[in-house]
């Protein structure tokens, strides 16, 4: 891969709880915070690709985007829907576009505004499916939103490898450990096994503590051409490479494997386009709605044996000084939940060195993986500090 | 056909659409018929696939009555108590099941159970009726009478 493209640029908006700004209202906060930590004007932008967020119903940014926020002539806007998997891809179309001559600077774009006023987060995720075909049938069978498919997940997980239900605290434990030191972090403070424990089921076997924290906001990263990447306020981050895999998720005779069939071969693909394998990274983000999931890519990735993983997080392997730090803001249980935003930013604060207590000393090279629907969907976006081999 | 019990766990907000790729399903279902879609060729499909993976054919599904008796494969138990859609007052069974046919899905039981379901646990389909719709739960009687107990 050339190193056409590099990341100059991020816009981080996490409302506060009493804060119910709508999507674009935050976007374009995004967006402005994005430019001025690139050095750019929004004039400079002439790309707009945006995150699809198919969890709302009402409010949501749309290509209108361009109008509101009086972006001029654009030579890219496009809205893409990958599930979860969406803002990694997005950045690498980015790349793409941008190594092809169809723009320099192009904003990749996420904003969600779930969170409404006497709505907690269950009640607003709870209608995801709608009522029609498959998920409607779940639905009238009490099967209500994301968290009861991933404890579906682990139910299999726990029944068919030798993990048990407290790896799933070891690793709320350890993200937790890693938000004490993330500003944008929901709660910042040591989680106890008492307090884990004391947690209520949502979908047994998954607790509340297992869960991700949805909030309200929005992110906007700059992609542009490596030589303008170096003019804003931070090192360029290059984009080293990057793969995608979807499988079926059948519900039936010959039935599908529950397991995150491949998420490896995306990362070990995404890696490979720099000569690069899983030894070569330093810190892992992992897009992780539930602790479930780090168990499973740890495993799939090979930094642990089958069900193995809790075991690796609870001799201190995923944190501070650990072999690979993982989810290392905290990460969507411990932080705060905007879909595949969250790990690309940490993974892109890592490699400023702009995580402050949480900084893992010496991070070059960052992979970020997505995962989407119900572990159908995988990407790895592989961040470089240095001009990809 | 027996009447359908009324629905003890959801609301009628939780009904189903009847429009496809469920509308076959749904109309056996009110008649206490499960019927699930096969390829020409007899392989079970998903409700909407359009081409089965096992032989490549693509015409229209055909719709067969299945037999009720089911095996689990999975279950979880809902804690969180939705009250847009959900009417019982405490934690709820869901079961995913695979019918003799190799259709699986997701159901809960046709009343509140005494017992927790099992990997491996024989079960029966009935229906009960949300909204306008039935909708296939897990008989507990039947259920009851089969395991030894846990």
């Amino acid at each position: 891969m050339t190193a056409a493209a590099a990341i100059s640029g991020v816009g981080l908006v996490v409302a506060e709880r009493d804060d119910f700004s709508t999507a674009t209202t935050l976007a374009l906060r995004a967006i402005d915070e994005a430019c001025a930590d690139a050095g750019i004007a929004i004039g400079d932008i002439d790309g707009l690709l945006l995150n699809h967020n198919e969890l709302l119903a009402d409010d949501k940014v749309t290509l209108d985007i361009g109008r509101q926020g009086a972006f001029g002539e654009l030579r890219l806007l496009y809205e893409l829907n990958a599930k979860g998997t969406t803002f990694s891809v997005l950045i690498d179309l980015a790349r793409q576009a941008i190594a092809a001559g169809r723009a320099n600077t192009v904003v990749v774009l996420f904003a969600d505004a779930a969170m409404r006023p006497g709505v907690g987060s269950g009640a607003a995720f709870a209608a995801m499916g709608g009522s029609r075909g498959q998920r409607g049938l779940e639905r009238s069978g009490g099967m209500l939103g994301a968290v009861a498919a991933y404890a579906f997940l682990a139910a299999h997980y726990l029944q068919e490898t030798p993990a048990t239900a407290d790896d799933l605290r070891a690793v709320a434990v350890a993200q937790r450990e890693w938000a004490k030191g993330n500003t944008f972090a929901r709660t910042r403070t040591t989680l106890t096994n008492d307090e884990y424990l004391a947690s209520p089921f949502v979908a047994e076997p998954l607790r509340r503590l297992d869960c991700a924290r949805p909030v309200n906001g929005a992110a906007a990263v700059i992609v542009t051409t490596a030589d303008r990447a170096g003019s804003g306020r931070h090192r360029a981050v290059h984009i080293a490479g990057a793969a995608q895999r979807s499988i079926e998720r059948r519900r039936h005779a010959p039935v599908s494997p529950w397991e995150p069939v491949g998420a490896a071969e995306a990362f070990a693909d995404a890696l490979g386009q720099s000569g690069m394998t899983a030894a070569d990274v330093n810190v892992l983000q992992v897009y992780d709605p539930f602790t479930l999931v780090p168990l499973i890519l740890l495993e799939a990735f090979g930094y642990a044996e089958r069900g193995g993983a809790g075991d690796f997080v609870r001799a201190g392997q995923t944190g501070p000084g650990g072999s690979i730090p993982t989810n290392t803001g905290g990460g969507q249980v411990s932080s705060y939940y905007l879909q595949g935003v969250t790990p690309v930013i940490e993974a892109i604060t890592q490699l400023r060195g702009t995580g402050g207590a949480r900084q893992v000393i010496d991070a070059s090279v960052a992979a970020i993986a997505a995962v989407g629907g119900r572990l159908e969907h995988h990407s790895t976006l592989v961040l470089d500090l240095e001009v990809p081999r | 056909m027996k009447a359908a019990l009324e629905d003890w766990l959801v609301l009628d907000a939780a009904a189903p659409s009847t429009d496809e790729p469920l509308r076959t399903f749904l109309d056996g279902a009110a008649l206490g018929d499960l019927r699930l879609p096969f390829c020409t060729n007899g392989h079970p499909l998903d409700f909407d696939q359009g081409r089965c993976e096992q032989d490549g054919s693509s015409d229209p599904p055909v719709w067969e009555s299945v037999p009720s008796q089911a095996t689990v494969i999975a279950s979880i138990v809902m804690h969180r108590i939705e009250k847009t859609f959900v009417k019982a007052l405490v934690p709820y069974p869901v079961i995913e099941v695979e019918l003799v046919s190799g259709h699986r899905l997701y159901v809960s039981t046709d009343r509140e159970p005494a017992l927790s379901y099992q990997t491996g646990d024989e079960v029966k389909l009935t229906f009960v009726s949300v909204g306008e719709t039935r909708i296939p739960r897990i008989q507990v009687e039947e259920h009851n009478e089969n395991r030894s107990g846990q």
